[in-house]
Formats: structure tokens, sequence, C-alpha cells
């Protein structure tokens, strides 16, 4: 099933930071130092996942630059996933039916689906939720026989998954949670958990500060890593899991769809020109809009749960109150998200992965409970109905699904055949190039006239790692992320090479005459957004370079 | 009795003591509309009903409002301090009423005691008191609302006809106040519903009075509505929303209504800084201030919304145990719970932009604060009860003492705070009319002041004087009533002549002239159209630096001679 609903991802291609890793690994190797590279990057907060590189790193060996590969590769862990919260399912109501409905939805779900469709989003993020699986396998045989082998498990899997992605790191407050809801909030038979959790948790932040005492870092991280005032947590402690819950059930464009209707019968004085400030309505609008869906769900479940304990189902009960505490716990690995991401009110979509599975459990118990209560008793009309709602919600998930990819396809096509373009017609680049493309527009929310292709970082680092399998850059041309910013452009020389890349033909002109270039060192390809063509014009750019 | 004597006296002093200083400020805004009104229905109307009823079809239907209003306007004119302790006294009834319904239902003196004080040291409110514009039918249509309550408990506790009677007739009058009152008839049969233990077969029998008062209540307004002139003034402020946003409102603002009535405004504006200063930094000038509509709208909003979430969890819990063990307290705190959203729907159906408002006008929270008060104290002698069990009686009485503190004196320092603020404005005002008064007492027939100022003020764009209104019809009410007789003319309702806070405008009628202006060329070519002397001109110029008015007339009317 998995591979049947995301079969069109086969044909996607990198979308954004694998060009940033991928040079990267390349820049270490090339220096010699590729060990590296598994160090955690620059600042307190920042990420420190060494599996997950060494992770990434083999399918960069293996794979090169086959995306399929990769896609496959998660494909098969978020099948894996699934198998996983089935059996876990399972193992706790001994109700197939349930365990099947649930890792069913969890499946289909479109609202975490960047964690699939991006490999470099969901890489480290699909196994370590893995191991967070596992670990609820061992943690509910813990709960169950009391074998301490089984919590040593647990703590293992939660201290491994840690490095392959930090998104787990909530599951220092959520391993204890989730075993008092195994035992019945039993505090007194808690206590070797809090223990193994603690121990883990020492273990993991004198590993990090370590690294930081010693002032052993990989790199300085490109993005925002800056740490807001102290008062900004205990904040973010409250909103953050208020905005998971509604995220967890509700896409992005729902939610901002429904923020936009809010703007306009409730807070009539930031529409302009007949539409709502996208500013207001798309951060702090919606927040609210959000606040209202996560009380709402909050509601229901409490109804829920005293419903279910009233007849005696408390196996479902207890399910309930999981899927809340795991929707709303996962949510505080983001709360330390560091710069200015750290106060988007949206949250990316892989974020959403670990508490999908949250959602998916608590739809399957809500429309059972719902189902019921207005069936009383007629057990055919509860299966008919029960089947009809989960297949429309399937079915909703599947086509959003579908749109996301088909869309995701289309963008890495292109990007794919800018690429191929360029390295068919030039597969032996000069000692000393520069690559200008020229577009007709401006994308990702650039200012109107910075024109660019559109791609989702520097054209001109993707070139340097695409042709580096022929050409073999020096690694200086890899140092300090090199034209990686979506908007780069520049020409360096360094160990006898050369290369650039330019947007800007004024800039382009200038590079040129400062560095002695001559016009046979200029590739030039045209973008046009209209057509959707990529037009080689070497020719007449040289040509009008001589003039 | 006893005790409820004590406690009469107990709520009066310190009633008194915290708005000791009100009698020292003076009439803010609406004031002097009202008095430009009454002087128009007295010269035009000298039969009741020109007094009571409305003026259009769609406007308020407040008969008993304009009948205490006229009588005050009458007694006292222009005299400030007896108003404002007649506004004292009410408020100080209230609260008591508020102790009585307080004791009805929950039959504990301290608890009772405590409600009163919590209603009448609300901060949120004071302006149903301290705001001589609006007190007459907002504490009025509070009192007949308490007495409508008050009968209505004690109907359900004897069972006697005469007292729903009694509830019902109150409810009538408190309705002739203002028509805030009318969520009566949903919250009443409710609670009969809860307090009758679900058992509610006689219920249409047992609302029968309601019911005639409402058919009667509701004919009337019809009648008028249909026979009275269209309203007057912009169609704007009356317009209404779509549906979906009625339906939002009818929501959202019942809810939120908690917070509000329980939190002084000024917390929660803080409180709404402080989210877009820590969650919405890209909403953070140079300065780092926050976006103030934002501040005001969504952000207070999420304020309330989250605090009243926490708050109704927190209470609930408090007192959830109560639902078996004391069935009359849990019934008491579901009557608070019903009783403090359905006081604010109504509101939902303000018209025009002030229907979108986050926050509701001050005045409107009176109502709810009666139902906050004393859920507030029932929450606090909850937890007081449940800690003196577990952590002990000294630790939970230095709590709930320090709680109760906190929230006294917080609210006691913001309503002194802001009569405080308005002492001095009042002063500056009152100074201002009465040197304009004692320089010039008698008016030629046709007379125009002018008087510019330095200083613009309220966050307008020109320069006015530090009045809430406009100084025209400000000084044609001051005139008219110290003895210089204006003709009928000048204070129709309709016309509302220079009452806009920028107006300036000249009017002759009746035989009689009068006119303000700021401006000097506008004051020239006035002059000119109407053939009017220098001599008619009494001008004064505003300094704000020194809070002085310069009489300029001498000199103004030398250079009008010059350049007429």
């Amino acid at each position: 099933m998995t591979f049947f609903i995301y079969r069109k991802s086969f044909n996607e291609f990198f979308i954004q930071d694998e060009w940033q890793a991928m040079g990267l690994f390349l820049y270490y190797k090339k220096i010699g130092s590729l060990f590296t590279l598994f160090l955690p990057s620059d600042g307190i907060f920042s990420h420190f996942a060494p599996i997950g590189k060494i992770f990434f790193w083999l399918q960069y060996l293996f794979f090169n630059f086959r995306y399929d590969l990769r896609i496959f590769v998660g494909l098969i862990t978020h099948a894996l996933n699934s198998v996983l919260l089935f059996s876990f399912i399972y193992k706790w109501t001994k109700k197939k039916e349930l365990a099947f409905v649930v890792s069913v939805l969890f499946v289909v779900n479109s609202i975490p689906q960047q964690a699939i469709t991006w490999t470099d989003g969901g890489n480290g993020l699909l196994q370590a939720t893995t191991l967070f699986l596992l670990s609820l396998h061992w943690l509910y045989d813990y709960a169950n026989f009391g074998k301490f082998r089984f919590l040593l498990f647990t703590a293992g899997a939660l201290f491994f998954s840690l490095f392959l992605k930090e998104d787990s790191v909530f599951l220092f407050l959520g391993i204890p949670s989730f075993y008092l809801i195994f035992k019945n909030w039993d505090f007194k038979k808690n206590q070797p958990v809090l223990l193994a959790m603690i121990i883990v948790f020492i273990v993991y932040v004198s590993i990090r500060l370590f690294f930081v005492f010693m002032n052993l870092y990989s790199f300085v991280d490109v993005i925002d890593m800056t740490t807001p005032s102290i008062f900004v947590y205990p904040l973010r402690v409250i909103l953050t899991p208020l905005r998971m819950l509604t995220q967890s059930f509700f896409s992005e464009l729902t939610i901002l769809a429904g923020a936009r209707q809010l703007a306009f019968f409730a807070y009539p004085q930031f529409i302009t020109g007949g539409e709502p400030n996208p500013l207001i309505s798309q951060t702090i609008i919606a927040d609210l809009l959000m606040f209202f869906g996560a009380i709402l769900i909050l509601f229901i479940s409490l109804i829920s749960y005293f419903d279910l304990r009233k007849h005696k189902e408390n196996i479902l009960a207890g399910l309930i109150l999981f899927s809340v505490v795991l929707m709303v716990e996962s949510s505080l690995s983001y709360v330390l998200v560091a710069g200015r991401p750290g106060f988007f009110s949206i949250l990316p979509s892989r974020y959403l992965y670990i508490s999908s599975i949250g959602s998916s459990i608590f739809m399957s118990i809500i429309l059972y409970v719902f189902f019921f209560h207005l069936g009383r008793n007629r057990t055919k009309f509860i299966v008919v109905g029960y089947t009809l709602v989960l297949l429309t919600i399937l079915s909703v998930h599947y086509f959003s699904l579908q749109k996301t990819i088909q869309e995701l396809v289309s963008v890495g096509k292109l990007r794919k055949s800018f690429l191929n373009s360029i390295h068919t017609k030039y597969k032996i680049l000069p000692k000393r190039v520069i690559i200008y493309t020229e577009s007709d527009k401006a994308f990702y929310g650039s200012p109107a006239e910075e024109y660019s292709l559109p791609v989702q970082t520097g054209f001109g680092q993707m070139l340097l790692v695409w042709y580096d399998s022929t050409e073999n850059f020096p690694a200086c041309m890899f140092e300090k992320l090199y034209l990686y910013e979506r908007l780069g452009q520049d020409y360096k020389e360094c160990e006898g090479r050369g290369f650039g890349y330019f947007r800007d033909k004024k800039l382009l002109l200038e590079a040129i005459n400062r560095n002695n270039l001559s016009p046979e060192n200029i590739i030039g390809f045209s973008y046009s957004s209209k057509t959707n063509s990529f037009r080689d014009i070497t020719q007449s750019i040289r040509q009008e370079i001589r003039l | 009795m006893r005790k409820h004597l004590i406690s009469f006296f107990i709520i009066f002093l310190v009633i008194f003591w915290i708005f000791r200083d009100f009698p020292k400020t003076f009439f803010q805004q609406d004031e002097w509309a009202i008095f430009g009104n009454m002087i128009y229905t007295k010269l035009m109307y000298k039969d009741i009903l020109g007094l009571i009823l409305p003026q259009s079809g769609l406007s308020h239907v407040v008969p008993f409002t304009r009948i205490f209003t006229r009588v005050v306007f009458d007694l006292f004119g222009l005299n400030f301090y007896p108003q404002a302790i007649v506004s004292v006294v009410v408020h100080a009834l209230n609260s008591f009423l508020v102790y009585i319904l307080a004791y009805l239902l929950l039959r504990k003196w301290s608890v009772s005691l405590l409600s009163a004080f919590f209603f009448a040291t609300n901060a949120n409110t004071h302006q149903a008191t301290t705001w001589l514009a609006t007190n007459i039918g907002t504490q009025g249509c509070a009192s007949f609302l308490l007495l409508s309550l008050i009968w209505f408990v004690v109907y359900l506790r004897k069972n006697e006809i005469i007292y729903m009677w009694l509830s019902a007739f109150s409810w009538l009058l408190s309705l002739g106040f203002k028509e805030n009152s009318f969520f009566l008839l949903l919250l009443l049969p409710l609670y009969y519903v809860i307090a009758k233990k679900n058992n509610y077969s006689n219920l249409l029998r047992d609302f029968l009075p309601f019911g005639i008062i409402f058919v009667f209540y509701f004919a009337t307004r019809l009648f008028i509505a249909f026979s009275a002139p269209p309203p007057p003034g912009a169609t704007a402020a009356y317009t209404q929303p779509g549906l979906t946003t009625l339906i939002y409102r009818m929501i959202f603002l019942p809810f939120k209504s908690y917070v509000q009535v329980l939190m002084p405004i000024t917390s929660l504006l803080q409180m709404s800084s402080w989210l877009i200063y820590y969650a919405y930094p890209q909403f953070l000038d140079n300065a780092k201030n926050p976006n103030p509509y934002l501040v005001e709208s969504v952000s207070v909003d999420i304020v309330m919304f989250l605090l009243t979430v926490l708050f109704i969890i927190t209470v609930y819990i408090s007192i959830v145990d109560q639902k078996i063990k004391n069935k009359s307290v849990f019934d008491a705190f579901l009557f608070c719970i019903l009783y403090i959203p359905l006081s604010v729907v109504l509101l939902t159906l303000v018209g025009g932009k002030a229907g979108y408002a986050s926050l509701i006008e001050p005045r409107n929270l009176y109502y709810p604060a009666i139902g906050m008060s004393i859920l507030l104290s029932l929450f606090l002698e909850r937890i007081f009860t449940k800690l003196k069990t577990t952590v002990g009686f000294l630790v939970s009485f230095i709590i709930i003492s320090l709680f109760i503190v906190y929230l006294v004196f917080v609210n006691v320092g913001s309503i002194q705070q802001d009569v405080k603020i308005l002492v001095s404005r009042s002063s500056m005002r009152r100074n201002i009319l009465t040197e304009i008064y004692s320089r010039y007492s008698t008016l030629p027939t046709k007379v125009i002041f002018f008087i510019p100022s330095d200083t613009a003020y309220y966050g307008l764009a020109t320069t006015t004087l530090p009045f809430q209104s406009g100084l025209g019809q400000t000084l044609l009410v001051w005139y008219h009533l110290s003895g210089q007789r204006f003709p009928v003319c000048f204070f129709d309702y309709h016309k509302d002549f220079l009452y806009e806070i920028e107006s300036q405008e000249y009017k002759e009628c009746e035989g009689r002239g009068f006119g303000y202006f700021r401006s000097y060329s506008q004051l020239l070519s006035v002059l000119r159209d109407n053939k009017l002397s220098p001599e008619a001109v009494i001008s004064f110029r505003w300094v704000d630096k020194n809070k002085q008015l310069i009489d300029e007339t001498a000199e103004v009317r030398k250079n009008l001679l010059k350049d007429l």
C-alpha cells in the first residue's frame, strides 16, 4: 500500500538541503577529514545527528544522484514503521481491525508527507521513528512483564534515535508518561523508568556539552541559529502543542484558508484590496484558529475518554489518552528550534510525522466512539458508517498526496532538466568557467527584480556538485558553502581552477573584466517561465561579450 | 438580620472610600449631548410621551432612563456633585443587591460579602458609575435585573407565583432602563431546569408572568419600530454583518467574557503586548513596540481565549465534587457559568465597526460582573475548603488572602488611578468654561466664539481644546443653563449642532445667532457672509504648556476690523 500511494514520488528530484549535504560531503572528503562532518554544527542548540549523517553518506556513496533509490529507502522505512505501529496497537488492544485501521491511516496520512517525499527532510527522522516505535514495544513489554532488559532496550532505542535526528528528544518526557498510561497511573512503579530516562538524559547532554566545551564542530550552519529571549520558551511550551494538535488533523492549506475566512468575518480592519494581509492572517490569525481547533480536539478527547471508561473500554480510553499525549509531547521537540523558524506558526509538514501516529490512533477511536453511540448496538450500521467515513478520510488524504507528489515531480523534472541540459551540451568544462543563466521571473518570494531559475538553493552550488564526478573540482570550491545561497552569484579561482555562476549580466561582465576571462569561458542558458523552456544562449552571450 | 445590616454599612463605606474623589470630576463627553437633548425635549414637548419615546424607530427604547435623566437634569442641572453622589449610592445599592443574591444562592455570609466586594471594586466596570452619561441606564437596569434575579430565587425556594410576577415585573423595569437584561428570558428558564433537577413539566405554566410581560414588551417595541422615524446619523453605524460573523460572535464573544470581566483590561492588554513581543517579533517596530492594532484585536483575543479555557477548567475542578456533596453550591456555580456569557450575548448585534471590537465596552461589563463576582468568591471558598483539609489552615489562609488582596488592590488601585486622571482633566475643563463665563456672562444676541489652540488632543490631526466633544455645543449648553436662553432650534437632536469634536459653524435662527470657530479664515468668511460686526466675536487662545486660556477678544476684534 505504501508503495502504491507514493509510486509517483520515484520521479521526484532533489529539493533543497540535499545539495548542501552533498557539497559538505565532497568538501570534507577532498580535504581528507570526513570524520569532521559527523561532529555537531556550531551552536548549543544546533543539530547533532551523526548516525543520520552516516545514513545519508552511505546513500550518497551507493546511490549518487539516484533520487528514486533514496525514495525507495524512505518508503521501505515508512512501511516498516506502519507495520511496527500495527503490531504495537495489536499488542496493546488485541484488536486486529483497529490496528489495521490505525496503520492504514498512518500510511495514507498526507499531513506529514514531507518526511517521505523529501528525502533530506525524512532522512534520520523516519529511522528515529522506527526506533521510537520499537521503544514503545519494549516499554509495553516492560510494563507487562517487568523484565529489566526491555527497559534497557527502550532506553537504548531512545539514545540511538537522538543521534539519528533530535525529533525524538521529547521522549525523555514521553516514555515516563506512556509508561504511566500503560500502568494505569501507578506512579510508584514509574521510578525505574524515570531513573533510566535521567541516566540517558545525562549521558546525552554530557556528549553534547563535551563537543561544545571542546569547541568541536563541523561547520557554521547557514540557517539562522540565533536563540531568542529565555521568556520565549515557556510561551512556546504552551503554544506549540496547541498548534501541533490542530495541524495533526488539518493540512496547512486548510488552516490558511480558514484563517483567511476568519480574517474576513472577525478582523476586517486587516483587509486591504479585498484580501487579508497575509503576514497577519497566516501567522497570528492562523494561530487563533489553531488554538480553537486544539481546544475542541482536547474537549472531544476528554469526553471520549470518560465515555469509554464508563463503558469499561479501558484499553481504548488508554489509547485515546496515549494519542493526545503523543501529539502534545512530540511538539515539545520543536520548542527549541532556533532563529526565525522557531517563530513560525505553521509547522513544517515533516515535524508532524511522529504526531501523525497519534492522530491516526485518535481518529480511528473517535470514529468508533461516534458510530457506537449513533448506532446503539446496530452492528451493521456501525460497520458501514465507520467504513464509509474512513474511506472518505482516506480518499481525501490519498488525493491530496497525489496532488502534492505531482507538483514535486513537475518541479523536480524541471530542475533536473536544467542540470541535464547543461551537462549534455558541455560534458567537459573549461578550467576557468562561468555559467550564466537568465530568467524572466522571480521565484520563492524573492524581490520582484531578482530573476532566477525556479530552484530553492543556489544553482551555482548545484552545478558544482553535479559536475564534480567528471570535473573533480578542488576542495576550495566547496568551502564555506560557496554559491549555496539561493540568489548567490560569484566567481572564484583556486588551486588552478575557476568556477562562477551569475544571473545578473552586469555582474557577469564585471567578473569577466576583473578576472581577465575570455568569452570562451562563458556558458549561457536562458529560462522562460511562460514556455518552460531552457535554451542554450552560449554563442549569443559570447558574441555580446566580444562586442 | 444584624449581619446583613453590618454588610450593608461595610459595602457603603468601602464604596464611598474607593470613589471618594469621583465628585471632584466633571461631565466628560456624551453628557453635553444629553443636556442638549433634555433642553430640546423640554422646549419641544410638554407631555411625557415626547420625553420617553425614542427619536428613531431602531434606537434604544429606554423610557425609565429618559425619565430619571430628566428628573436629575431638572433637579441638579450643571451641578455635578449631587449627581456623582447619586451614582455612587446606586452603585453601593447594586453591590448590596449582589450580596443578597449571593446569600440567597449560597447561604454563606462571608462568601456573599466577598461577592459584593468583587462587584463593587471591579475596575473594568467603574465607567458605569463614573461616566454620568450612561450611569442612569446602566445602573438602573442592573438594579432591577438584580431584583428580578432575587425574586426569581425566592420563587424557586417558596414556589409562590407572586414572586414570579415580581421577578417578571422587575425585568420589565430593567428593560425600561436598558435592553441589556433581555438575556434573562433565556437564563431563567435554564436555571429553572437546573434547580428543578431537570423537571420542566411545569415550566410553561410557571413562566406565564414572563410570557405576558414579554408579549407586552415585544408588541410595544414593534409598534415603535414601525411608527417612529428612521435612525439619524450615518447608517454604517447600524449595519449588521453577515450571518457567519454573527454566529462567530455569538460563540466567541460570550466565551471570552469570563476573562474580560475578571481581569483588568490594562492587564489583558499588557499580556497581549507580551504575546506579540515573545511570539510574533515580526510585528515589533524599530523601537521594539508591538503593533497596537494587533495588540487590541487578534492578540488580545488569543490571550482571552486561552485564559478563559484555563479559568473554566480550574473553576470546574474546584467545584465538581459539589455536584454530589452540595447540590445548591453546584447549582449556584452553574448559574454563574451560564449567567456571565448570556449577559453579553446581545452585544453580538452591535452594528458597524464597533461590533468588530475585541474588547467589550467597560460599561457593558457591569452585568457579567454580577455573575463573575459570585463565581469568583465561590471558587475561592472552594479552594479554601479544599486546602484546609490537605495543606493546613495557615497556608490556605495566606494563599487565599494574598489572592483576594491582589484582586481587590489591583482593581481598587486601577479605579483610583482612573479617577485621578479624570479629576485632573475635569478641573481643566471646568476652569476653561468658568473662565469664559466669568469674563463674558452676558452674550450679544448674535455671538461667535473664536478659540484656537496650540495642541491636538485624543489622537486628532487638528488642534482643539482638551474637550472630548465639540466645545461649541458645550458652551451653548453651559450658557443656556446659566441663564442665557437660546431657542430650541439650536438643540435639535437630529442635527447635532456643534457636537462633533472638530466642528466649527455658525447658525442663526429665531432671532439668535451662535457660532464657534478655531480657524481665523473661516471666522472671517462667516462674518462677511452674515454681515456681522467684529463686536460679535469673543476670543480666547489655549496654551497647553501653561494650561492657560488667554483672553484675546480685543486684539482679535481689532484684527477683524482690519481684515474685513
